[in-house]
Formats: structure tokens, C-alpha cells, sequence
């Protein structure tokens, strides 16, 4: 590591030699005075730490299975059944799928979580979502597509650490006045140092090859207190995902997730400036675990005019996820209606006001 | 007997063009010849007759220190007309022209309005059509004492301007509301819902002061070239103003 011989200005980046007699130093570019302490202070925030993430690998454990595997030759989606069950449809587009091999074995999950909702609550939690939507081509709200919802197990991985993170925030408070000839604003700088330590319980990743990331995520969060330990018997009740992203590739969206929470949760100690930026972060965990869940998720596809609407329930507490497609001449049509009366309104006022 | 008549008529007939010349127009620059005087004089009466005021136009080849308006309006103020006047001076060696209303036509000539004037007499004060500039200067005036709350061009535009852009914002406002809930999804980035209750435990926390600076902005005072608004003549009356260069 090469030896620091100099401190760093916060007010121009430019270095500041060291001067062990000095109690004060001068920044000799932008002729700023600084306390040595700041600027150590300083020096030790805007420090470049790497960030350390360290996850226990999962045991890998693996489950006798013994289900048909089908397979989406639209959309080349997979989804296991159970021999009771009779082919359906493609629950990631909506067509009809076909079998594809018996699947023996696979990564069992630790847990899984029960559907605690049925259908007809799925339903009636997605049509409420849909009222009231005038934008909504009213071709798509009436379709009776609704029959062909249908719950998966859907995979997660599930990340539990103790993070303990640093920050640096710098802060500003500006503060305005006049004398008559000038007018003078004055900003002060500060600098806020954090650490604090803070425990994540079950952050949850989803593993599945096919389905998007944020229609699942805008489903959380899932209550766990309702998790079980993982039976074959659930699979009879409800399909499942049983192909799953490796958990190294999940792992960067739980570092992200809990590194922006840890930030938030330190940004919030800081009141009484006003304006607050983030400077410098490094965050650390060692105690990483992970566990591989099936958590319950009602999905409906429905192709409309070309295009896939796939929409996702919380199979626990019944919200909704989904995009919807709009009626582009009602929105052109209720714009030019909007944009013709502000106009005239606002025209009308403006006469009466100047004249 | 028939003589003396003819010549008491025509005695008559050069007092009121003498006064008439002297009653409205200064022109002490010599910018005009007698056939352009003859034509403003008359546009003037007219306006004058209409309203009861006076209105003057004065120019100069002296030049004048100060604020070109303090000019015209003392000029107005001790020439002895009413007071509810209208001048325009235009000074050839300050090179500067002004306008200044006097007691209750400021009402209709407020600062807006003269400075409206002002605009609309840059061009031909520009290219040395003063003749042109002094008609439009008159035939502006009587517009604006004809139909004191007309709106002007500028006004119209404005009122275009400020309505559109507001429905436009209104209008984009409505839509990405209405666009935004056909998006039932939401991005999670952080973790918070998973925090494990009380588990934050705050371990170092320290606030310190780096350094302040001082912005220094000089507050804007009209210059010299563009002058408008309210202001007293040394007679000390009231008067509304402004004047431009050309
Ligand atoms: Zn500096
Ligand atoms: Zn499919």
C-alpha cells in the first residue's frame, strides 16, 4: 500500500500535505482552512474499501421426484405436474404445452410456503385491480380469460446475513440574505460519518428461469411466519418451477438490496440539513446463510393483440403485479379533451386577469 | 373694407397655424418639414378634441445629461399644458427617445403600455423615419385612448403562451397518472421489509463542519440604455415612463 503523505481538500479535491506542528491547514489552490482533524476525519470517509459478501453455499441437498415435466413450445417455458394432473396451459404465456421428459430429481427446497388463497380470491383480487381503469381496452377487461389462472410454485432463493456498513454522507445548509446593494447565499458543507450493524431475514431472490424479476418482486413481500418444511404432498395440489437459477447468480440482487437498506436506514439518522447526499459506503457480512423456498404464486397470461400480459397474485396475501395494455384512442382522445379545456380555462383566466 | 377682412382672415387663419404649431410640436431638431407638421397637427388635434388632453412632441439637438425621461416630462410640466398630457421627445444628440404620460392617462399609459410604444417606434426611430415614427406615435396613442382595454399583440401572445403551456402540462400530467396505473409493478430495491425488528444497532456516528462558502450576487438595477417605469418630475409631478436608445 502506498504511504499517504498528503490529505485531500473537501472543497477541491486538491491534496493538502501533511504538517504534524499544524493544529490548522490551508488549502493552498482554493484558500479553504480546514481543522487536521476534518481532515482526517475526511480522509479515512472517501477511503476506497472494497465491499465483502460472504454466503455459506447451500447443502444442495436433492429430492426423489417423480413428475412430468412439460414444456412450452411457444415460449420455451418448463413446468413440472404431478400425474393427476391433466395438461394444461403454459402458465408464463398462456399456450398449450406439451410433456416432456419425467423428471426424477431435483434441488429440494428447505421450505415452502402454502397457498392461502384459492383461485376465486385470486380472481376477484386481480378483477379489482383491473376496475376502474378507463384507459383499459374494454375487449380486455371482458374476456372470460380469467378461467385459466392457475397457481405455481414458483422458486426463491432466500438470503439471511448481519451486515455491518459504513458511510459517508455530505450535507449542506444554505442560508440567504441581502444588505440592499448585494444579495449573499451562503452554503456550509458537512460531513456525516455512520456505522451500524443490522440483521435481513429472508431476502428473497426469485430463481425462475422464465418469469420477469420486477413482476415478482412488485408481489412481495411474502409473510414467513406461514412457511413450512418442504413435502412432496404440496406438489399435489399445485404445480411447480422446479428448474432454478444457480444461487451465485441470485446473490448480487440480495447484496444490492440489503447494501441500499442499510444505506437508507444510516441516511435516516441524518435530520437537519438540507440537502443530503451519499459520499462513500462500504458494507461487510460473514455470516451469510441461504435457503432454497417454493413461495405460492397464482399466474394468467393472456396474448392480446401480439403482445403477452402476464399477470402474478401473492398466492398469501393477493396483490397483484402485472402490465396492462392501453386503449390508445380513448388516451388520444381524453388528452385532446384535457388539453381543450385547460387551454380555454386557463386562456379565460388570463384574459379577465390583464384586462 | 373687403380687404381688411381678407387680411384680419388671413391674420387669423397664420395666429392658429403659429399656435397650433406651437401648441404641439417642438421641433427643434428640424426634423420635419412644414407639409409633415401640417399632417401630425391635425392627427393630433383629433385626439385632443376627443380626450381633453394635450399631447407634445418635442425634439432636440442639445444633449441632455441625466435621464432623457426628466427631460420630456419637465418639459411637459412647465409649458404650461394640462395636466392630463401624453409627450414624445426624441433628442438627436442623446440619442434617445421617450415617452411620458401625465396625470389621469396614466391609467391607460401606464409603464406597460408606453413601453409597448417604445417597441413599436424602435424601427422607424432606427432607420431615421422620425415623420413615420411620430404618426405612429399618435395613431398608437389614439388606439389606445379608443379602446384603453384592448388587449395587445404581446398580451395576446402571452395569454396564448401561458394556456398552452399550462394544458400541456395539465394534459401530460393527466396522462402519466393515467398511464402509470396500467403499471401495477414496482421495483424493489431495497430490503427493508426483511430487516429482523431492533436489529439496528447504530455503532459510530459523527457530524462535522467542512467548510463554508459566500456567493455574492450585486442586485440588478436598470441600465441606462432601456429605462422604464414610475418617477417624479422636478416640478414633482407624477408621471409614467420609459425611453430606448436608437
Ligand atoms: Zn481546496
Ligand atoms: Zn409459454
Amino acid at each position: 500500500m502506498a504511504e499517504i503523505t498528503a490529505y485531500k481538500c473537501p472543497n477541491c479535491g486538491a491534496d493538502i500535505p501533511f504538517d504534524p506542528h499544524a493544529e490548522n491547514l490551508k488549502c493552498s489552490y482554493c484558500d479553504t482552512e480546514f481543522p487536521v482533524n476534518t481532515l482526517k476525519e475526511y480522509g479515512s470517509a472517501i477511503e476506497e474499501k472494497s465491499d465483502t459478501y460472504v454466503w455459506q453455499s447451500h447443502s444442495g441437498e436433492k429430492m426423489d421426484l417423480s413428475v412430468d415435466e412439460y414444456i412450452c413450445p411457444s415460449c420455451g417455458g418448463a413446468v413440472a405436474m404431478t400425474e393427476e394432473k391433466a395438461a394444461g396451459v403454459c402458465p408464463y404465456c398462456g399456450s398449450a404445452i406439451i410433456l416432456n421428459a419425467k423428471v426424477e430429481e431435483e434441488l429440494k427446497p428447505d421450505i415452502i410456503i402454502p397457498f392461502a388463497i384459492d383461485k376465486d380470491e385470486a380472481y376477484a383480487a386481480l378483477k379489482k385491480e383491473l376496475s376502474g381503469k378507463f384507459l383499459l381496452p374494454a375487449d380486455f377487461k371482458n374476456h372470460r380469460f380469467f378461467d385459466k389462472i392457475q397457481g405455481l410454485y414458483v422458486p426463491y432463493w432466500l438470503f439471511d446475513c448481519t451486515a455491518d456498513c459504513e458511510a459517508s454522507f455530505r450535507m449542506t445548509r444554505t442560508r440567504m440574505w441581502s444588505d440592499g446593494q448585494y444579495r449573499y447565499t451562503k452554503i456550509s458543507h458537512y460531513l456525516a460519518l455512520r456505522r451500524g450493524q443490522m440483521a435481513f431475514d429472508k431476502v428473497p431472490v426469485d430463481a425462475s428461469l422464465k418469469l420477469d424479476e420486477e413482476l415478482l418482486e412488485s408481489i412481495e413481500p411474502f409473510d414467513y411466519t406461514k412457511a413450512k418444511a418442504f413435502d412432496m404432498a404440496y406438489l399435489a395440489q399445485n404445480n411447480a418451477d422446479i428448474r432454478q437459477e444457480e444461487a451465485d447468480a441470485c446473490e448480487p440482487k440480495a447484496n444490492k438490496r440489503i447494501h441500499e437498506s442499510m444505506i437508507a436506514a444510516l441516511q435516516s439518522t441524518i435530520i437537519g440539513y438540507d440537502g443530503t447526499s451519499l459520499q462513500n459506503s462500504h458494507i461487510a457480512f460473514n455470516d451469510g446463510k441461504m435457503a432454497y423456498a417454493f413461495l405460492p404464486v397464482y399466474l394468467l397470461s393472456r396474448t392480446y393483440k401480439n403482445k403477452v400480459y402476464t399477470f402474478a397474485i401473492n398466492g398469501q396475501s393477493g396483490k397483484v403485479a402485472g402490465d396492462l395494455p392501453y386503449d390508445y384512442p380513448k388516451l388520444f382522445l381524453y388528452g385532446a379533451l384535457v388539453f381543450i379545456v385547460s387551454f380555454l380555462l386557463i386562456g379565460a383566466l388570463a384574459y379577465f386577469f390583464l384586462v | 373694407m373687403k380687404k381688411f377682412f381678407l387680411a384680419l382672415l388671413f391674420l387669423t387663419l397664420s395666429f392658429t397655424l403659429v399656435c397650433a404649431d406651437g401648441d404641439n410640436i417642438y421641433d427643434e431638431a428640424n426634423l420635419l418639414n412644414e407639409q409633415q407638421k401640417n399632417i401630425l397637427e391635425e392627427n393630433i388635434e383629433a385626439v385632443e378634441d376627443a380626450y381633453d388632453i394635450d399631447m407634445v412632441i418635442l425634439t432636440s439637438l442639445d444633449y441632455y445629461p441625466g435621464d432623457i425621461r426628466m427631460w420630456a416630462a419637465d418639459f411637459y410640466d412647465y409649458g404650461g399644458f394640462l395636466s392630463n398630457g401624453l409627450i414624445l421627445g426624441i433628442n438627436m444628440a442623446n440619442r434617445e427617445y421617450t415617452i411620458v404620460s401625465s396625470g389621469n392617462i396614466q391609467d391607460v399609459f401606464d409603464n406597460d403600455k408606453i413601453d409597448e410604444i417604445l417597441d413599436a417606434l424602435a424601427s422607424p426611430m432606427q432607420n431615421g423615419h422620425y415623420f413615420g415614427a411620430m404618426e405612429d406615435f399618435v395613431s398608437l396613442s389614439k388606439a389606445a385612448l379608443d379602446n384603453p382595454h384592448a388587449l395587445s399583440s404581446d398580451d395576446i401572445m402571452m395569454i396564448l403562451l401561458s394556456a398552452s403551456t399550462c394544458a400541456i402540462i395539465i394534459t401530460a400530467v393527466f396522462v402519466i397518472y393515467h398511464l402509470s396505473k396500467m403499471r401495477i409493478k414496482q421495483k424493489a430495491t431495497k430490503a427493508t421489509a426483511y430487516i429482523e425488528p431492533h436489529s439496528f444497532e447504530m455503532t459510530y456516528q459523527n457530524d462535522l463542519f467542512l467548510y463554508s462558502n459566500i456567493i455574492r450576487n450585486r442586485i440588478n438595477r436598470s441600465n441606462s440604455s432601456s429605462r422604464s417605469g414610475s418617477f417624479r418630475g422636478s416640478s414633482g409631478a407624477s408621471h409614467s415612463g420609459g425611453s430606448r436608445g436608437f
